[in-house]
């Protein structure tokens, strides 16, 4: 979906018109429950967090600003319902609140030889599965949801220092947990 | 991060597989913003008992003025005599039994509209939907 047409149909649904709410939902939901699932970990809980993240959105869609990113508004509220269903997850964030900042580059400016397959494939994402909920939050939202650290920061509710250190913190728990891999990779 | 595993991680990260959204999701999803009415015990209990109260009412007002006769019942010989000379000129007759029962009538329906619109979503209550 373009961003005209996706602007259209917000300007649409705040309108009151369920049929273009109803396009934002088929266009956004896959990311949305994935988004749930990483976190929540339960098929059936995620669907339900990812269905009442919709239900609030469009009770809250009069007063979104057309300026701001619907997909980061979006995830903010999935991520605010996340910290209401899992009070411990606000409180790991908070903690990294503390930690010294770490300098951060753009991984996707990688230049190492990355060969991958199906075992290794298997095993990382179960690494992923195993981080803490804090960092499966950050994880995610960096790499299935692309959004940059200052996105992450917003949907997040944390400062920018904070994501940065969670992220690096994240991708150092898997690079310690695939540690056997470093050879054959 | 310039190792080749932590570009094998990266990658992997990328790629991490999305799980299909689960059959239904859509519908269920536009369900909960605009349910559809559906017709509950309490919505026919409500209107009833009103209704019920409302007769009930109009039979005793009925009774104690001497306008009914109900055979079942004792004759209102508790009251005192003044009190009985009081309710006998009160003004009853058809129209006013006809209007009462205009107004259970009326308090039935207006119930059952009143479930029927609370149980709208907010969207559909006012123009500016969404009061969170």
């Amino acid at each position: 979906m373009n961003n005209a047409k996706e602007k259209r149909l917000i300007k649409q649904a705040q309108r009151g018109d369920t049929a273009a709410f109803e396009a934002l939902v088929q266009e956004h939901g896959l990311y949305v429950y994935n988004l749930a699932l990483r976190i929540m970990r339960h098929p059936q809980e995620a669907e339900d967090l990812a269905q009442e993240a919709f239900l609030r959105a469009w009770q809250a869609l009069p007063r979104f600003r057309a300026e701001a990113r619907f997909t980061t508004w979006l995830y903010r509220i999935v991520t605010n319902l996340c910290y209401n269903r899992l009070p411990q997850l606000k409180r790991e964030l908070n903690v990294l609140n503390g930690l010294d900042e770490v300098l951060l580059g753009d991984e996707r400016q990688n230049t190492g030889r990355a060969y991958l397959n199906e075992e290794m494939r298997r095993d990382i994402h179960a690494a992923i599965d195993n981080l803490a909920d804090s960092y499966r939050l950050l994880i995610t939202l960096r790499h299935l949801q692309g959004l940059s650290y200052a996105e992450i920061a917003e949907v997040t509710g944390m400062p920018l220092g904070t994501v940065k250190t969670g992220i690096y913190r994240a991708r150092r728990q898997l690079r310690e947990a695939l540690e056997t891999w470093n050879e054959i990779a | 991060m310039g190792t080749a595993l932590e570009a094998t991680i990266a990658a992997a990260l990328d790629d991490f597989p999305l799980a299909p959204l689960p059959p239904n999701f859509v519908p269920a999803t536009m369900q909960r913003i605009t349910p559809r009415f559906q017709l509950q015990f309490l919505d026919l209990a409500l209107p009833f008992l009103s209704a019920v109260l409302f007769l009930t009412l109009l039979a005793g007002l009925g009774w104690l003025t001497g306008f009914f006769n109900i055979g079942w019942l004792p004759t209102p010989a508790g009251f005192s005599p003044e009190f009985l000379a009081i309710l006998s000129q009160l003004p009853i007759n058809f129209l006013v039994l006809i209007t009462i029962a205009v107004g259970a009538a009326l308090v039935m329906v207006g119930t059952v509209y009143v479930a029927l619109w609370l149980d709208q979503p907010l969207s559909a209550r006012s123009p500016a939907h969404g009061r969170m």
